[in-house]
């Protein structure tokens, strides 16, 4: 029994650490975040409780309904795209002749990198003046396209992005999967004579939702709380047309010093995000497991 | 088999935890010594760090467009730093990341002592700074008395709360041979603008003003709106934008707008700067980093390059751009050495040096030039006469509007070039747009 108790408390104080860097950086700032956003704070100036005015104010606000529709659009579409994207990359690694040690690499790239170097790169690519996207355009008689002063454009950059960077994290959770799945159900459902399709459809399909409610659970989470494509790209603009909830809560908090509106702000995709993972993961627990 | 390996592996297991089991006498006692000579050690350490802490000025600044700037500055606290025996460490954060990174400090009370403080964040931030009044006094007395925009960004309530040190200056920056080639004069008002607008849109070299989410779009959106006679907030916090004169404003650009690169809606900081160092742009209207850069690395766009007064509207010529100012922090131990700093960056060959480094990026504010005209970095500007002239000029951007809060939001939310570009592109009319505006404004203004 004691022996029991001093393994138990070894076993914790090696997570300690990881325990007090989630409380402090997640935990705290959390709690502090639904304290402000009930009160009229600013930087540097405690306010007083004024129930749910904040939340009233923005939903008020043109900008911050502009704001929940990109918000969902982006993560709408570049969840998708990212899932069908990263699904088609697995199946295609998974099926290769040779060992693609080297292509896994390349196509993880995107993933692994750091955020802001990736984006600055496609910002070049994109420049309305220097970008190497229009110059190809113009050389093959083209005309060139507004990626980030036009309102469908920019968005069409924004989730373009957004795919790129987030793909590889569907196909390497993919690929993983499908290495798990044992080949004897392959050479069964083969010998009942399915096709290739069939085969995806009532082999590998089912034996990969796990994992890809898992994956777009997370790819959720991530997407539509992104701040760095959004602020490096066109920092919402135009017209407000790119703003998420981080950049907006960015520019009301930081740089705006409304700190109380900025937390109501990046707290509002909350129960979204609550209401997302409960929803995944009651389909997750009732899935068969095979 | 496995299983006898195994149990004699547990066993082995349960020995070496005993081994170091602190209930042994010997480890105990050997414990508690290391134990109190570390606490002990660290509790002097405190008492050295502490000791060296208040010896140490620590400054917080913006990464300079003109890197030069920042050496000198560098240099000069090392110089400081042996006259008084002291420590300066300068900590540069580049300007993107600069506002959280000043109200980080703020919301903890702590951090630097002498902080950068950009146009509206004097008064923001009045309540965690500490009065300089006598820094200032003495500036004045070398130099002359500050500009207008000075006082309206550091002397609240009667009080200096951070010491002004410069300001960049935005003319008209134009291409002469462009100019030439069409046949006309750099413009001196905003009808002539518009009128040469369309001759180098014709010739295939058309201006470019940003109309997007970024300084430079407030800086001359703001600029134009004064010219015209529109206030987007008068002095009292009113809000004032739904008037004739913002409507002849909207019409205006949206004329000019013709003659411009569709890009302007994207572009950032730099895209004016790109504009005219492509080779495309004719005109724009920004601080002197284009032409510095352009004498470094464009020289064959440096010598077609000319300086003109930013234009005049029916209610006159005005400025607006960004003005840094230095604080001394309440949390800060160190305030009379900071305030010493501050003397120091501010005599006379030092201060000189600084604006000579920065290639004259750091304009003075102070209304009498004279002291500054001999520098010699003016000699990379044509028309060198435009820059000393447009300080007399400048105000703050929502000027007359109270600096505060609500300014610094109004400004970072870009509510004056969306309500623009929410007219010019069709996406509202103008009157819906004017009322968008007045109604984001009202939010901000009302509390």
């Amino acid at each position: 029994m004691r022996r029991k108790l001093r393994e138990n408390l070894i076993g914790f104080s090696f997570i300690l650490p990881s325990l007090i860097i989630i409380f402090s950086l997640v935990t705290i700032p959390l709690i502090m975040s639904f304290y402000l956003c009930f009160t009229d704070s600013q930087i540097g100036k405690l306010g007083r409780f004024i129930g749910i005015s904040n939340f009233k104010l923005l939903l008020e606000n043109s900008v911050f309904q502009i704001t929940i529709y990109n918000s969902l659009l982006f993560t709408f579409i570049s969840v998708i795209l990212k899932l069908l994207i990263g699904l088609g990359t697995a199946l295609i690694l998974y099926n290769l002749k040779f060992s693609g040690k080297s292509l896994r690499a390349i196509i993880l790239l995107p993933w692994v990198i750091p955020s802001v170097f990736g984006i600055l790169g496609w910002l070049w690519i994109l420049d309305p003046l220097y970008g190497s996207l229009n110059w190809i355009f113009q050389y093959f008689g083209f005309s060139k396209i507004p990626w980030l002063s036009s309102i469908f454009w920019a968005r069409f950059s924004i989730i373009l992005v957004n795919t790129w960077r987030g793909f590889p994290f569907f196909a390497i959770g993919f690929l993983g999967a499908l290495v798990g799945i044992p080949k004897e159900i392959y050479e069964a459902a083969s010998i009942d004579g399915t096709n290739s399709f069939q085969k995806f459809w009532f082999v590998t399909f089912p034996l990969l939702k796990p994992t890809l409610l898992v994956l777009t659970l997370f790819s959720i989470v991530m997407t539509i709380s992104d701040f760095s494509i959004v602020y490096i790209l066109t920092r919402g603009g135009p017209v407000n047309s790119t703003h998420v909830f981080a950049t907006l809560a960015y520019q009301f908090g930081l740089s705006g010093g409304q700190i109380g509106i900025g937390a109501a702000i990046s707290l509002f995709m909350f129960p979204f995000l609550i209401f997302s993972a409960i929803f995944i993961l009651r389909i997750i627990s009732k899935e068969e497991i095979y | 088999m496995p299983q006898k390996e195994v149990r004699v592996k547990y066993l082995n297991l349960s020995t070496y935890i005993k081994k170091f089991s602190l209930k042994e006498e010997k480890n105990m006692k050997k414990f508690k010594k290391v134990f109190y000579i570390l606490i002990i050690g660290l509790f002097l350490l405190s008492l050295i760090s502490a000791q060296q802490q208040s010896k140490l000025l620590t400054i917080l600044t913006w990464a300079n467009f003109v890197p030069e700037s920042d050496q000198y500055l560098a240099k000069l606290a090392e110089e400081f730093g042996k006259k008084y025996n002291a420590q300066v460490r300068i900590d540069i954060v580049s300007l993107n990341d600069f506002s959280a990174k000043l109200a980080a400090e703020i919301q903890s009370n702590s951090g630097h002592d002498i902080i950068l403080l950009m146009n509206y964040s004097t008064a923001l931030y009045k309540n965690y700074l500490i009065p300089v009044n006598d820094v200032v006094s003495r500036v004045q007395i070398i130099y002359g008395s500050y500009v207008s925009a000075a006082k309206e960004a550091a002397m609240i309530e009667g009080n200096w709360y951070s010491v002004p040190c410069y300001y960049t200056p935005s003319p008209g920056v134009y291409r002469k041979d462009y100019f030439a080639q069409a046949g006309i004069n750099p413009p001196d008002t905003y009808d002539e603008l518009l009128k040469v607008a369309e001759k180098l849109y014709k010739i295939g070299h058309p201006i470019g003003l940003p109309i997007s989410h970024c300084g430079d779009s407030n800086d001359w959106l703001f600029m134009l709106l004064n010219s015209f006679g529109a206030k987007a907030i008068d002095s009292k916090g009113n809000v004032t934008i739904n008037s004739p004169q913002t409507r002849k404003a909207m019409e205006y650009v949206k004329e000019l707008s013709k003659y411009m690169p569709p890009d302007i809606l994207a572009w950032d900081g730099s895209g004016n700067n790109k504009w005219i160092l492509s080779g495309v742009g004719s005109y724009i209207i920004n601080s002197m980093s284009v032409v510095a850069a352009a004498k470094s690395d464009f020289p064959d766009i440096y010598k077609n390059i000319g300086l003109v007064l930013p234009p005049k509207g029916p209610a006159g010529r005005f400025e607006t751009t960004s003005m840094y100012s230095y604080g001394i922090t309440k949390w800060s131990k160190n305030q009379t050495l900071a305030k010493q700093f501050l003397r120091f960056l501010f005599e006379e060959n030092n201060f000189k040096s600084w604006v000579e480094a920065s290639k004259g990026y750091n304009m003075p504010l102070f209304t009498n030039m004279t002291k500054f005209k001999t520098l010699q970095c003016w000699g990379i500007y044509p028309d060198v006469e435009v820059l000393f002239n447009v300080g007399k000029l400048y105000h703050l951007p929502l000027w007359p509007a109270p600096a505060g809060g609500s300014a610094q939001l109004t400004y970072d939310s870009y509510i004056i070039p969306d309500m623009f570009a929410n007219y010019i592109t069709g996406r509202m009319s103008m009157d819906d747009a004017i009322k968008w505006a007045e109604q984001q404004l009202t939010q901000i203004w009302k509390k």
